[in-house]
């Protein structure tokens, strides 16, 4: 009996597999807005691409949407109209555009097909102002275990107003800083640049150059004053990783200091969230993050991006190496004329910008 | 035995049925946002909540001007089924009105409505138009905010063609026939509104009349030209066939004769002259390079030519002008460009002065208002340099477009009070008027003689400009009057 049942059993656990044809949404090219306006008077700019396909059969970057037409519309019925510059899918408005605090403003944009976005209204609200900055060094673990990570944290002090509630966004933008290479290392051929290079093992040529970058990691440092709402503040608003090449002299970091709109706020957050992602259980799911922009046309069509509209503070700060108490040891060594520190061999095809000697007009480090 | 695998099998099989739950169709409206106004229309968007799809007849938004939505405008959407979130965009409403909205569906024949919101639309303002000045036919631009599709406008009573109706912020608009009225108003009539600016239209004017008074045989170039009260002089130089000019020629516009004059000096071509007859430098003779310098410098009272001293410097083909009653000189093709000397008439002596910031020569036009030297440089910008500070500053841009080696020389200019006349560039019709007090151009009519000629001279009297031209191709020099203000 016991063997008829458990026959029985096999038989009920037995089944045949089904093979499961699995076919992946194909989602649609969606439209990505990129860009900002501010009250710093100036030409803003507007990006609009499509989404390209990610995976095994990515094709390549996102395709810049020409000839639309891009207009920015505030409260009170004025409308500027954004010009498409040389390069496709760029968007600038006129020369000395600035937003007006307390205003709301609205991106509508038609694309060359004739869709139709518009985005939800963006309030500029006044940012506080800065007291002063300060910077720091710091050390971090890092994935490599061996080795820590070095970098350099930028402070704000600032007063935090009691009567409104208050997001805030610091934007780090490109920054230049004096590179230091050691050309007296090397006795190698200069390349084929017609470039100014150091032979003589003397050092003193082209040691010292001015080079731009990006601060990175790119993070995104947001803040609301929940937390701290009418409080006098001390605030990480930057941090750059030491890449042995930053501060061996000094970096002059250029960012800005941005109010925010509440609900522009949750999405720079949401997507900081996102970048943060590490693959650990401890990440937040992945996510489509939804931005403000609406479709006219299609208002379930998925738009990318977020129109914001920020009242700015433009800060500088020069990082000195002598004031900064580590830093990566060693630090990269470059033994090369600094000029031709972008050289890159002519049969790759890019052309080689040389990098200047002289500081720009305005590098003012101990001003 | 059989019984217990019997109640095994039953539980099991009870156990693998279940009810499923008949989930009521609830569904809730919501009117969202108030996305855009503008002055006649309105973005709005709603949202239908729901945990499933519910088929709609219709959705949409209802709006009206009063909370009761009395003879509502009602924007259908038609069918739907899903939930979620949707846009509608009105147009047609009225300018600065307080409107109430809602959201709406229609299921199964019966209309529900969400929440309603208010806003109100933005009234019209019609900021400003460019250019101030047009020929009829031609196209200006009028901007300002809130122009709703209706908008009509008039230039005094005449209805103008609106050519291209921009985004509510910018109209083109061709500009009628004229009227035999110069200045008119502009209106702009939106949704029963008119709107208006404070300052008025023109339309371009300026009326050319070629004068038979003629110079003999002669076609004078690089010559010298200047004006004493209403009497007009011009000589000096050369002939076109370069056969040198000893010769001035007076002219009285109450007369209507050139005279012609000795002069007791050589010729002076290129020279720096100042058009109030302080003139001197350039060159003595009609040779081609290398010429030969003439250091004499004059100057003519009314009566006779007085030599006065000559500056320690060479100059030709320089700007010579006069600032609080000294002649200046400054830059030209011998040696700095950008050199300056002054003449102080009561003293008899020449002074350096600081330079110019930049090289000038005869080449670029150039002009004096309240005792400061402006110019135009061969990439058409204005500058403004203060003689006594020896500062400059970009003024403005002439207006018409340079063509490199073909138009960007060779203009004239003359000051009447504030405004300034400036033009005639090589081969080119444009002549314009320069408002100093506001740096505003203004075009005149199109001059409409020949422009392959060089200029000889320009005056004024009586509010008229006169210029002389010498023609490359024909055998006389054309002598006109221009009325500005006239048509």
């Amino acid at each position: 009996m016991i063997r008829r049942v458990l026959v029985l059993l096999v038989f009920l656990m037995a089944s045949c597999i089904e093979v499961y044809n699995f076919s992946s949404e194909q989602e649609e090219r969606v439209l990505v807005v990129e860009g900002n306006i501010t009250t710093q008077p100036g030409i803003h700019q507007i990006r609009l691409t499509k989404t390209e396909k990610f995976g095994p059969d990515f094709i390549g970057l996102n395709r810049t949407e020409a000839r639309a037409t891009v207009l920015i519309k505030d409260d009170l019925g004025r409308v500027i109209k954004l010009e498409e510059g040389n390069d496709r899918g760029i968007y600038f408005t006129p020369d000395g555009f600035s937003a007006e605090v307390g205003r709301s403003y609205n991106l509508e944009i038609t694309l060359f097909d004739g869709k139709r976005y518009i985005s939800r209204p963006e309030k500029v609200y006044p940012v506080p102002e800065i007291d002063s900055i300060s910077y720091h060094a710091v050390k971090n673990a890092s994935i490599d275990r061996l080795n820590e990570e070095f970098g350099v944290q930028v402070m704000a002090h600032f007063q935090d107003p009691e009567e409104q509630s208050n997001y805030y966004y610091w934007k780090m933008l490109e920054s230049t800083f004096a590179l230091i290479t050691e050309p007296h290392l090397t006795r190698r051929e200069a390349p084929a640049l017609n470039l100014p290079f150091d032979i003589d093992n003397t050092g003193k040529c082209c040691s010292r150059c001015f080079h731009t970058d990006i601060p990175k990691p790119t993070n995104i440092i947001t803040t609301d004053d929940v937390d701290f709402n009418g409080n006098y503040q001390r605030r990480m608003i930057a941090y750059i990783e030491d890449n042995g090449l930053r501060f061996k002299e000094t970096y002059r970091l250029d960012l800005q200091h941005l109010s925010v709109s509440p609900e522009t706020h949750r999405f720079l957050k949401l997507v900081d969230q996102q970048l943060r992602l590490t693959g650990s259980v401890f990440d937040p799911p992945p996510a489509n993050i939804r931005g403000n922009m609406i479709s006219l046309n299609d208002p379930e069509e998925v738009v990318l991006g977020q129109f914001f509209v920020s009242d700015e503070r433009r800060l500088r700060i020069y990082i000195h190496k002598r004031n900064l108490e580590f830093y990566k040891l060693p630090q990269t060594i470059v033994p090369i004329n600094c000029v031709a520190f972008l050289f890159q061999n002519p049969i790759v095809g890019y052309p080689s910008i040389p990098l200047p000697v002289d500081p720009p007009i305005d590098w003012d480090p101990e001003g | 035995m059989k019984r217990i695998y019997f109640y095994i099998v039953l539980v099991l099989t009870l156990l693998t049925f279940s009810c499923e739950e008949e989930r009521a169709e609830g569904f809730n409206i919501l009117t969202e946002e108030i996305v855009n106004v503008s002055g006649e229309r309105v973005i709005l968007m709603g949202r239908i909540i729901a945990f499933q799809n519910i088929p709609m007849q219709d959705h949409g938004f209802y709006i009206s001007s009063n909370e009761s939505f009395n003879q509502p405008i009602i924007h259908s959407m038609g069918q739907i089924d899903r939930p979620g979130r949707f846009a509608g965009e009105i147009s047609g409403l009225d300018l600065g009105v307080t409107y109430f909205a809602k959201a709406f569906v229609v299921r199964d024949g019966e209309t529900l409505f969400g929440n309603t919101l208010t806003f109100q639309t933005l009234g019209a303002v019609f900021d400003d138009f460019q250019p101030r000045t047009q020929f009829p036919g031609e196209i200006i631009t009028i901007t300002g905010r809130n122009f709703a599709d209706d908008v009509e406008v008039f230039f005094g009573d005449q209805k103008a063609e609106i050519v291209q109706f921009e985004f509510g912020f910018r109209l083109r608009v061709r500009v009628p026939s004229f009227n035999n009225v110069v200045q008119v108003p502009i209106r702009v009539i939106t949704r029963g509104n008119e709107l208006s600016v404070d300052f008025p239209f023109n339309y371009v004017t300026g009326k050319y009349t070629l004068l038979e008074a003629n110079l003999d045989e002669f076609r004078l170039v690089d010559n010298v030209f200047f004006q004493k009260g209403n009497r007009f002089f011009v000589g000096l130089g050369m002939n076109v066939n370069r056969t040198s000019s000893n010769f001035l020629w007076e002219y009285k516009p109450t007369e209507g004769l050139w005279k012609k004059e000795i002069f007791p000096g050589s010729t002076h071509r290129r020279s720096a002259n100042s058009g109030t007859g302080y003139f001197g430098g350039g060159f003595q003779d009609t040779n081609f390079p290398p010429e030969v310098y003439n250091d004499s410098y004059w100057y003519y009272d009314g009566d006779d030519f007085v030599r006065i001293p000559n500056p320690p410097f060479e100059f030709a083909e320089s700007f010579g002008f006069m600032a609080q009653g000294q002649f200046y000189i400054a830059g030209g093709t011998l040696g700095i460009g950008s050199n300056v000397y002054r003449y102080n008439p009561e003293t008899s002596l020449w002074q350096i002065r600081p330079n110019l910031p930049f090289n000038v020569d005869s080449r670029m036009l150039h002009f004096v208002h309240n005792d400061k030297l402006y110019w135009i440089d061969m990439d058409k910008v204005l500058r403004e340099y203060d003689l006594f500070t020896a500062q400059s500053r970009v003024i403005s841009e002439y207006p018409s477009p340079f063509i490199e080696d073909f138009s960007d020389t060779g203009g004239t200019s003359i000051v009447m009070g504030d405004k300034v006349y400036i033009g005639l560039y090589n081969n080119a019709r444009e002549f314009w008027e320069l408002d100093m007090r506001d740096y505003v151009w203004t075009r005149k009519t199109i001059f409409p003689g020949i422009t392959r000629a060089r200029n000889a001279g320009i005056f004024q009297a009586e509010g008229k400009i006169y210029f002389l031209r010498t023609p490359d191709f024909e055998s006389v020099m054309e002598f006109w009057e221009f009325d500005p203000d006239n048509l």
